[in-house]
């Protein structure tokens, strides 16, 4: 799922992209990614929604990326440290083939453990 | 020194670099390199450089070489500074009569004091510059007027002979201006910067740290190029790495980190946690918990990232913005009243607190 939020993002926006979360949450293993490219401003409410978003998200065992980052969105996310909890790519379609890539090297790591056993 | 009358000007807020209003002679004289007067919203004249304003050290320095009379034309208000503070003559031309007449009404004035020699400076650019010797150069080629020059480029800097404005019709601007034909190149070598973009006020601040300009400090050096002004606190477990300066009354709060050649001008502070990297911190700022602030310059709500070059605003109190009253007086009290520094960490906003948790999570530790 991607989300594309917009210019501005305070509580408002914050809800909705909460709302728009909300199907993706009933998925088992959700994965996000929140196109910011077009952020010029937001505020700690934003902060808020991004951190819930991702504890949400790593409960149900899911992923949240961040991609497309604007300037503006990264010096904001660079001050409250929040770039540093966050895996932020260039653009949405390397954000989402992020996924498959893990979904291969997952996969990859449960076929080499599996293979463990009979090489021993 | 000769009976010389200095007048400062500086542009105010309403101008743009392109109108010239804020440069008795640039315009007419020679076209200089586009310089904007403003940085983050203020002419940069007025913006205090480790503890002092540009303005007041340049009054300071040519008070240091004699001058005797100085008048500022500001077209704005010019922030902490006052006709006492700078012992100067202060005029607002931002309402009447306008700027061009206030210009020429101090230039009446000098030369109906008797005024030799008059130095125009528009205040934008910072210049050490070595006034003796360029009145000495004035001198000896006879020019009516001489012009500073910097690396090929002129400078808002003019000295011109109070004598041949005397002498003529019309406007003393339309006098000068008559004078450009025969003016003289003055090259000089020494501290310059131009400080149009917010990067070379950085670059001036760290300049200062290294001793390759004339600035220095306002305040007291606690340790080697580590320096605090009056009344600053800094909490014990606080890291300050040098150089770096504290103005006065400025707050540096519990588990603070202050590196990168930083500047935090007077009244501001910097709450717990926070880590100032590389900046400069403009008078009256406060910097919310827990925050990563590098290569940048902060003044209220405005931040100028230095590597991504833009300016933005940040409409939330809690990360940053300007330093309220009541803050600064509570501070003010504990200090006074002996607190440890650590009320504030009631006032965690949520934000910081997952960002804090989530990277002990993820990285087992605090960063």
């Amino acid at each position: 799922m991607v989300i594309k939020l917009p210019e501005y993002v305070g509580a408002k926006e914050a809800r909705s992209f909460m709302r728009a979360l909300q199907p993706e949450l009933r998925r088992d293993r959700p994965r996000v990614v929140v196109d910011m490219s077009a952020v010029q401003d937001m505020d700690s409410a934003a902060l808020d929604m991004l951190l819930d978003c991702m504890s949400q998200i790593a409960r149900r065992d899911g992923a949240v990326k961040l991609a497309g980052i604007s300037p503006q969105a990264a010096t904001v996310l660079e001050l409250t440290r929040m770039d540093q909890i966050f895996e932020m790519f260039p653009t949405v379609s390397e954000a989402a083939s992020s996924f498959s890539m893990a979904r291969v090297d997952n996969n990859k790591l449960s076929d080499e453990a599996s293979a463990q056993p009979a090489v021993a | 020194m000769e009976n010389i009358g200095v007048i400062l000007t500086i542009a105010g807020p309403a101008h743009t670099a392109s109108d010239g209003a804020g440069g008795a002679p640039r315009k007419r004289i020679e076209k200089t390199k586009a310089t904007s007067p403003l940085l983050m919203g203020s002419p940069a004249a007025s913006c205090d450089v480790l503890g002092q304003s540009i303005m007041d050290r340049v009054v300071a320095r040519l008070r240091g070489f004699g001058a005797q009379r100085i008048s500022i034309i500001s077209e704005g208000k010019l922030a902490g500074c006052t006709a006492t503070s700078t012992n100067a003559s202060l005029y607002r031309a931002g309402s009447t009569p306008g700027f061009w007449p206030a210009w020429d009404s101090v230039v009446s004035e000098y030369l109906n004091q008797g005024m030799e020699t008059l130095l125009l400076v528009r205040l934008g650019p910072y210049v050490e510059l070595d006034l003796p010797d360029l009145l000495r150069f004035h001198r000896e080629t006879a020019s009516p007027l001489t012009q500073v020059y910097h690396r090929q480029d002129a400078l808002d800097l003019v000295v011109v002979d109070a004598a041949r404005l005397r002498d003529g019709t019309g406007s003393f601007r339309s006098r000068l201006s008559g004078l450009i034909p025969q003016r003289q190149r003055y090259a000089f070598t020494g501290y310059a910067n131009r400080l149009t973009e917010p990067a070379d006020f950085r670059r001036l601040v760290q300049d200062a740290f290294s001793g390759r300009c004339g600035l220095r400090p306002v305040g007291r050096e606690v340790r080697p190029r580590i320096w605090y002004g009056e009344n600053a606190r800094v909490d014990r477990s606080a890291t300050i790495v040098a150089p770096a300066f504290i103005g006065a009354e400025t707050f540096v709060e519990a588990s603070c980190t202050i590196s990168g050649a930083s500047s935090v001008e007077r009244q501001c502070e910097v709450d717990c946690g926070t880590s100032v990297d590389d900046c400069c911190v403009f008078p009256g700022t406060y910097l919310g918990m827990g925050l990563n602030v590098t290569h940048a310059l902060v003044k209220g709500s405005r931040l100028f990232h230095l590597n991504r070059k833009i300016e933005m605003e940040i409409n939330d109190s809690r990360l940053i913005g300007a330093t309220s009253t009541s803050r600064q007086l509570g501070r003010r009290a504990r200090s006074v009243l002996g607190g440890n520094g650590t009320f504030g960490s009631s006032l965690v906003t949520r934000s910081s607190q997952l960002a804090s948790l989530l990277t002990t999570r993820r990285f087992g530790r605090l960063s």
